[in-house]
């Protein structure tokens, strides 16, 4: 019951959220599901190139399931919710973009001088 | 030494020392292909050591979720990462080339070393190490196999004329007998050839009437030809010795006068002579060295000639040639005549000293000498002083 109540609440969050699709991802990622940055380095180790990550996303994304997901099973059976939301292709590809472009970990590193 | 010998020597060395060279050069290069890829095998697993700990680094920077980033730098080498999909991900240099089928290379200087990771921290799917190749080994190397190579040859080539030695002593020994019989031989006869030729003279003055008589003709034909041989031998034992006394020879005459005593010679054996000398042929040389030059080859035309053939005798301002129509020679033969005791025919008299003679007179003036010859037709002996 208390599950079905908190996802009740954050599809009213996410439906509340105008403006960024990214946005409407931030609202679980950066509450009750793994961080983002968990989740793209996570998508990073499996699959090495952005494009690839990109598509395996957008995969998941479109038609979201326990078993699509990427992430580890104890962490699927913990976090993963009962109705991941579900968003139109154009949506997902942006945000999915963001998200790429938010996490990527290449720039982040320092080169030595 | 004798001259044989040492060109018997000097090939024994030659193909003794390039055997062995070749022997040793094909060991040290069997030699210096294992120890070099030694040497690189060596600084190749160094790298790959390297590699392995950027693989760690690696790992540690993906785990990294909110500390600082930085890319891991090992002294010695230079790395680089690259996506799955062979996109430049990061590193501290960025290789110029890259060679996806190998795991190691060498390109300008450097050796690479690429090594695939999964899973892919931070996406890495191929991590390049680069370094510099350390030349000092190959150097070292290179250094003892020269070493080795001029050592082995100084063996080689003390070997080789100890091992030379020993095996030419045998030849050596009959060589210096044969020389020292030559020389006593030579000796010993000096004194009775000359007895006889004087007594010859001395009997004919005596006896004026025996002058023409067939007994002393061949007594006088017989130790003019003993008295030839001698000269021959003379000229050979002491050739380095002999002055050259070169002046201008008036060589139509000496050839006519040479003629005189090989006519009689000739007509005996029934060989006819035919004779195109110009007059005045002067030729810059030695008086004795004509006069065996003409001697040896008339010698030789008479001597091997059938009876009832003919010797053709040409002098002219450009060349001496005598013909003759004799046993021949083979192309073998032709080769080996102008070397000393070559005899083209055992039942013919003489030492084959003759044609070596001329070879060693000619070669000392420049004077180009041909030999044209044909089994059971005739041989032509050609001097050619003027082209």
């Amino acid at each position: 019951m208390a599950r079905v109540v908190l996802s009740f609440i954050l599809i009213l969050q996410v439906v509340a959220v105008e403006g960024s699709e990214f946005q409407k991802c931030l609202v679980c990622h950066e509450n009750s599901a793994p961080p983002l940055a968990m989740v793209y380095r996570r998508y990073l180790m499996l699959y090495s190139s952005k494009s690839i990550i990109k598509e395996r996303m957008i995969e998941f994304l479109t038609a979201p399931s326990k078993k699509k997901s990427s992430m580890p099973e104890g962490m699927k059976r913990r976090f993963y919710p009962e109705n991941h939301p579900k968003y139109s292709l154009d949506e997902i590809k942006k945000s999915v973009n963001e998200l790429i472009k938010r996490e990527d970990i290449i720039p982040k590193i320092a080169l030595p001088k | 030494m004798f001259p044989s010998e040492k060109r018997s020597l000097r090939r024994f060395l030659a193909i003794y020392i390039l055997s062995t060279l070749i022997l040793i050069s094909v060991g040290l290069s069997i030699f210096y292909h294992y120890e070099i890829h030694r040497i690189y095998d060596h600084q190749y697993e160094m790298l790959k050591v390297k590699s392995d700990i950027i693989k760690s680094k690696l790992h540690e920077l993906h785990a990294n979720l909110w500390g600082e980033l930085k890319y891991p730098v090992i002294k010695g080498i230079k790395s680089a990462v690259y996506d799955i999909e062979r996109n430049y991900l990061i590193g501290d240099f960025k290789p110029k080339k890259v060679e996806w089928s190998r795991d190691l290379w060498q390109y300008e200087d450097k050796i690479y070393h690429r090594t695939e990771v999964y899973p892919y921290y931070i996406g890495a799917a191929t991590i390049v190490t680069a370094a510099p190749i350390d030349y000092r080994p190959v150097y070292a190397l290179k250094t003892k196999i020269a070493v080795a190579l001029f050592l082995s040859l100084l063996f080689a080539v003390f070997i080789a004329k100890w091992l030379g030695k020993l095996f030419l002593a045998p030849v050596h020994n009959t060589m210096e007998l044969i020389d020292r019989f030559i020389k006593d031989t030579t000796h010993e006869l000096n004194t009775p050839i000359s007895t006889i030729l004087t007594n010859v003279e001395l009997f004919k003055s005596m006896h004026p009437e025996f002058e023409g008589s067939e007994e002393l003709k061949r007594v006088e034909m017989a130790s003019g030809r003993l008295s030839r041989i001698y000269d021959d031998l003379v000229y050979m034992q002491f050739k380095h010795q002999r002055h050259r006394d070169v002046e201008s020879v008036n060589f139509s005459e000496l050839l006519r006068e040479r003629l005189t005593f090989y006519k009689t010679l000739a007509e005996r054996r029934g060989i006819k002579i035919e004779i195109d000398i110009e007059d005045g042929v002067i030729l810059n040389i030695d008086r004795e060295d004509a006069v065996r030059l003409i001697e040896n080859l008339l010698s030789n035309a008479v001597k091997y000639t059938q009876p009832k053939g003919v010797i053709t005798i040409k002098l002219d301002k450009k060349s001496f040639m005598v013909e003759d129509s004799g046993i021949g020679m083979s192309k073998d033969e032709v080769i080996e005549s102008t070397k000393r005791f070559f005899r083209a025919n055992r039942s013919e008299g003489g030492f084959g000293l003759g044609l070596n003679i001329v070879k060693e007179i000619v070669d000392f003036y420049g004077i180009k000498f041909e030999i044209v010859s044909e089994k059971n037709v005739g041989t032509k002996v050609s001097l050619i002083w003027q082209e």
